[in-house]
């Protein structure tokens, strides 16, 4: 039925794009109600120790101040670890804002104010004075790094490194050519233009609706019920727009709290949003510390591959992501270790952030398999080609699909990789010099639980419902596509209706699985409307259709039709008249095939190919040219596909490049904690990128053939930035991001 | 906090001189309010002179060229006349922020905040464009290098403000150009900048020459045994090494996140010739 496509894979507008452009589109702050107080939060200015005594004398004098919370006053909340853990809470102890006179982190709540208007607020935030008792702050992951220790409790089972296989220590001893080297990644911190922010109203007996900034308006609603004891019926979160959150909002964040424990003592409706200092305190990429180890025969065959990765964490939780397992599975190898640690710093705990670990660990990776082709003097496309894997060999299972060497072929085509000059510094352009890099990326396909109810309107109109939510990724988008698929209308007549958690159970949106997952259940819902329309019809006198099976029939132009021939049918209309029946609603419950599941393994994969000219007198970098060629399964929307390889391009350019959390050690305070001093790339740094999606056809990874791309877009690019830089200048710079100062300093490799 | 829009000059000198407490003039307001939002200034009293016509043309008379006070960057970019006679100061007025900021900011302000690392200045400075000041005693004009004393602080008297940046009608042959070096291509502050204005005579020759820096120094410096090089040059390679050379020389910068005072020094001599060698172009084709 979907192999039409008239409207699926098309380069459809977003459909919640006027309502943006025009301001229309409510974001969690932007919500207003009568009477409302606002709330604005103190910062601690020390990264470990107590609170000795806070003064908020000042502040409550200050006109407008309704009241302000400390750890001595805050509301009873939950007293289990476990009523404060969210869907995709960590192992260890989830922060409780204002819990008591522990300091973990620089940045961590220590007051809360609210008062009848922002700025009073915020200037009653500025009068209270916190006495400390400062100890003396660990975060520095280099320095720690050896007192790393792995996770006692996993997070996901796929983080945990897989067995080793065959000997890689001897492998690599064995070998004739081989590479080594320690890459160092610093924390890298969201900043996806809206602001965490959460406007509560406080309704009638008990009610609340919420309007919060979050990836899983459910995962809100169930973490606040579970830390304040309500009831989940009388709670509703919304989270109808998201500006931008790459990960960083699946986790509910102290606003939500802060904000409905106020709603609930003062019986008032709230609102509190943060600054976008607060932003670097919350859900960060962790700085990361890794040793990659390399050996390939003289054909460049891999003879070993080790790796290990340290990743920060924080004192109460143990964040984990998928570092360093890409390693044992990109290309084939018989001889692999992997190993994967956590160290413990005074600082907040990271949190995912778009493709979290695969950025990190990829990077990595694909540098040193860039060390390796200079090593055995292959060309470094040519040593991937070579080391070509169908097979996942850390879990021994089957590939679903791997259109890799299409990427390849494509990229390097439309790149011209043909005429680069294998010797670095041996092109250029008037005064540039012109590097050539590429890298490979990886991620997996993930598809989660889902539901989702789709209702067809006698006069045509579809309605779409889950609560999924659209982080600025093209939702909205896509599944209205998917239902107008199935009905053969227009997208126009088709409603969806998403994030508001009393719709249709969904989980949060984030590792890229919301089109397969929400996308699947809104086909299955969809088909499971004709299939109900197909037994009304068959319940009219001397139907068409009554020996029609479900498999054989089709909706086209407003009709109930045989596949085979359109001509035999019946209106929609009228078989909706003929059941006495306005509309017809089905829900459908979708998940990961768990038999499937034993036996393959899905990922998407890229190649991705960047152009660097330098000027060398000042060894400044422009990234001129990038090609990224996917490989994700089936393209559901070719422009809102584009659009998240393109930022996912730019996150790379900016990791490989300008961003870093820069940390005072001494203080372990976060120095650049604004935009102007966390440099992400500005437009004018950012030049062509090409986005190639390679054919490729997956039943397997999801039932709608898709494969997810909010993540893949990001994997691989600084280590094909990093590729070229070397290319360029001969030098090898393994610590991101490769600042101008790096450049300047280092030796170029004869 | 007073907010005041004041509708004349007269008016707006006359609120600045006899305020009590701390003044602030506002014109584009994008250094005033980040400043004041960051909680690092909080002004008593602040003083709109936007609403003053005289302060927001350009004009061009016999002279040549009068920017009001409040005229924003991005209208110094949309004219045509300055723009063909002075495009260095166009260029570094036009570097500041990003295109919403320049919508705002003007080049008295920049001027006024006395970063180091100001775009606009060091193309003025080059220029030998002067600053038309009215205070409580009358008015004055005086060469804009002297008004930024260091980071932040200006001669200016209590109650004086800067009416106009007064820039010479262009002679013949002459011509100007502005560079900055920053690790992102826009929305940064330079790391160092360097500014050139030449005449040349008949022959292609440098007549006259005035080469500025910015972020090297306390304040932007220019640099005069540098421009001696340039004039009796056709700019040539062997003058434009010497310029390079006086340039990294005559820098006292700073260690910081964005440059070490090696790598500035070496940046200034290297931007010095670049921008050179673009005003010396310029030149030769008027």
């Amino acid at each position: 039925m979907l192999d039409r496509s008239k409207i699926v894979g098309s380069p459809v507008s977003r459909i919640d794009g006027p309502l943006k452009v025009t301001g229309a589109a409510k974001y969690a702050a932007e919500h207003f109600e009568p009477g409302m107080l606002f709330g604005h939060v103190a910062l601690a200015t020390i990264a470990a120790g107590r609170i000795l005594a806070i003064d908020t004398r000042a502040a409550e004098r200050l006109q407008g101040v309704v009241k302000i919370y400390t750890h001595e006053n805050r509301p009873k909340a939950a007293y289990r670890d476990s009523k404060w853990k969210d869907a995709v809470a960590l192992p260890g102890h989830p922060f409780r804002p204002l819990e008591n006179d522990r300091v973990l982190f620089d940045g961590q709540p220590v007051a809360f104010v609210v008062a009848e208007t922002p700025e009073a607020a915020r200037d009653a935030a500025g009068l209270i004075h916190v006495h400390y008792a400062a100890e003396t702050p660990n975060t520095h992951i280099v320095a720690e790094q050896h007192n790393s220790y792995e996770p006692p409790v996993a997070r996901m089972k796929q983080f945990l490194p897989p067995p080793p296989r065959g000997d890689a220590e001897a492998a690599f001893a064995a070998a004739p050519h081989k590479v080594s080297a320690d890459y160092v990644l610093p924390g890298e911190h969201h900043n996806p233009m809206e602001l965490f922010a959460a406007t509560v109203r406080f309704e009638d007996e008990g009610r609340l609706t919420i309007q919060d900034k979050t990836q899983g308006s459910q995962n809100s609603r169930d973490y606040v019920c579970g830390v304040f004891g309500l009831d989940p019926d009388k709670v509703i979160v919304k989270n109808d727009f998201v500006g931008g959150a790459f990960g960083q909002a699946l986790r509910p964040k102290h606003h939500l709290f802060l904000a409905v424990m106020a709603s609930l003592d003062l019986s008032r409706s709230m609102k509190v949003e943060m600054t976008r200092r607060e932003m670097f305190y919350l859900s960060w990429r962790p700085s990361c510390v890794q040793t990659v180890s390399l050996a390939a025969d003289d054909e460049g065959y891999l003879q070993a591959v080790l790796h290990h990765a340290v990743h920060t964490t924080s004192r109460h939780e143990d964040y984990q992501e998928n570092v360093a397992n890409w390693s044992g599975l990109a290309y084939k190898c018989d001889n692999v270790k992997i190993s994967y640690e956590l160290v413990k710093l005074d600082l907040a705990t990271p949190g995912d952030m778009r493709a979290p670990g695969a950025a990190s660990g990829v990077a990595a990776l694909e540098t040193a398999m860039d060390e390796l082709a200079c090593e055995v003097g292959i060309d470094p496309l040519e040593l991937r080609v070579r080391n070509f894997v169908h097979r996942d060999q850390n879990q021994d299972k089957a590939i679903t699909s791997k259109a890799l060497h299409a990427c390849y072929r494509e990229g390097a085509e439309r790149f011209g990789w043909v005429a680069r000059s294998p010797t670095p510094r041996s092109m250029r352009d008037g005064n540039d010099l012109v590097g050539w890099g590429m890298a490979g990326g990886i991620w997996e396909a993930m598809m989660s639980k889902g539901e989702a109810k789709v209702r067809l309107s006698a006069d045509g109109h579809v309605t779409v419902s889950a609560a999924a939510s659209d982080i600025g990724t093209g939702t909205y988008t896509i599944l209205g596509q998917l239902a107008a698929e199935v009905f053969d209308c227009p997208i126009d007549a088709v409603t969806v209706d998403i994030g508001r958690s009393n719709l249709p159970k969904t989980g949060v949106e984030g590792g890229s699985w919301t089109a397969a997952t929400t996308g699947s259940a809104v086909q299955a819902a969809a088909k499971a409307v004709v299939k109900t329309l197909l037994g009304h019809a068959q319940s009219m006198e001397n139907s068409p259709l009554a020996e029609a099976s479900e498999e054989q029939v089709e909706i086209s132009e407003g009709r109930l039709v045989l596949e085979a021939n359109h001509q035999v049918g019946t209106a929609i209309a009228d078989i909706m008249a003929a059941a006495g029946l306005d509309a017809v609603e089905e829900q459908a419950k979708v998940g990961p095939d768990i038999l499937s599941m034993r036996r393959y393994a899905a990922y998407s994969h890229s190649a991705v190919f960047v152009e660097v000219k330098i000027d060398e007198e000042l060894g400044v970098v422009r990234v001129t040219r990038v090609v990224s060629a996917v490989a994700a399964g089936r393209i559901l929307n070719a422009k809102t596909a584009r659009s998240q390889i393109l930022g996912g391009v730019v996150m790379g350019i900016g990791m490989a490049l300008h961003e870093e959390g820069l940390i005072d050690h001494r203080t372990g305070r976060i120095m650049n904690h604004n935009l102007a001093e966390y440099h992400v790339p500005a437009h004018a740094d950012i030049h062509d990128i090409d986005v190639i999606f390679v054919e490729e056809q997956d039943q397997r990874a999801s039932p709608i053939g898709v494969k997810g791309l909010g993540e893949i877009g990001i994997v691989g690019v600084a280590a094909a930035v990093s590729n070229a830089i070397f290319h360029a200048t001969g030098k090898r710079i393994r610590n991101l991001p490769i600042t101008i100062d790096k450049i300047l300093e280092s030796e170029a490799v004869q | 906090m007073r907010y005041i829009r004041p509708s004349s000059l007269e008016d707006a000198v006359g609120l600045l001189a006899n305020a009590s407490g701390k003044a602030a003039i506002l014109a584009g307001g994008s250094d005033l309010l980040v400043r004041m939002k960051g909680g690092f200034i909080e002004p008593d009293v602040i003083i709109d002179i936007k609403a003053i016509d005289a302060l927001g043309r350009i004009i061009e008379n016999d002279d040549g060229f009068v920017i009001g006070a409040a005229v924003p960057c991005a209208v110094l970019g949309e004219n045509t006349a300055l723009r063909n006679a002075w495009p260095g100061v166009v260029e570094g007025a036009r570097l500041i922020g990003s295109k919403q900021v320049q919508g705002r900011c003007t080049i008295v302000g920049n001027l006024c905040n006395a970063s180091p690392a100001a775009d606009s200045v060091p193309a003025l400075v080059a220029a030998g464009a002067r600053a038309l000041v009215r205070g409580p005693a009358g008015s004055r004009t005086i060469a804009v290098e002297t008004i930024p004393v260091g980071p932040g602080k200006t001669s200016l008297a209590p109650g004086e403000i800067i009416e106009a940046i007064l820039l010479d009608k262009r002679q013949r042959h002459s011509g100007d150009a502005y560079q900055r070096f920053t690790p992102r291509t826009e929305m940064d502050i330079a790391v160092v900048s360097a500014a050139v204005n030449l005449t040349l005579n008949d022959q292609g020759v440098v007549e006259k020459a005035r080469v500025a820096l910015g972020a090297a120094a306390p304040t932007v410096l220019l640099v005069e045994e540098a421009a001696d090089i340039l004039v009796g040059s056709r700019v040539d390679d062997g003058a434009l090494e010497r310029l390079a050379e006086a340039c990294s020389a005559a820098c006292r910068p700073i260690d910081d996140k964005r440059g070490t005072v090696e790598f500035r020094k070496k940046v200034a001599g290297v931007l010095a010739k670049r921008v050179a060698l673009t005003a010396y172009q310029r030149a030769g084709q008027k």
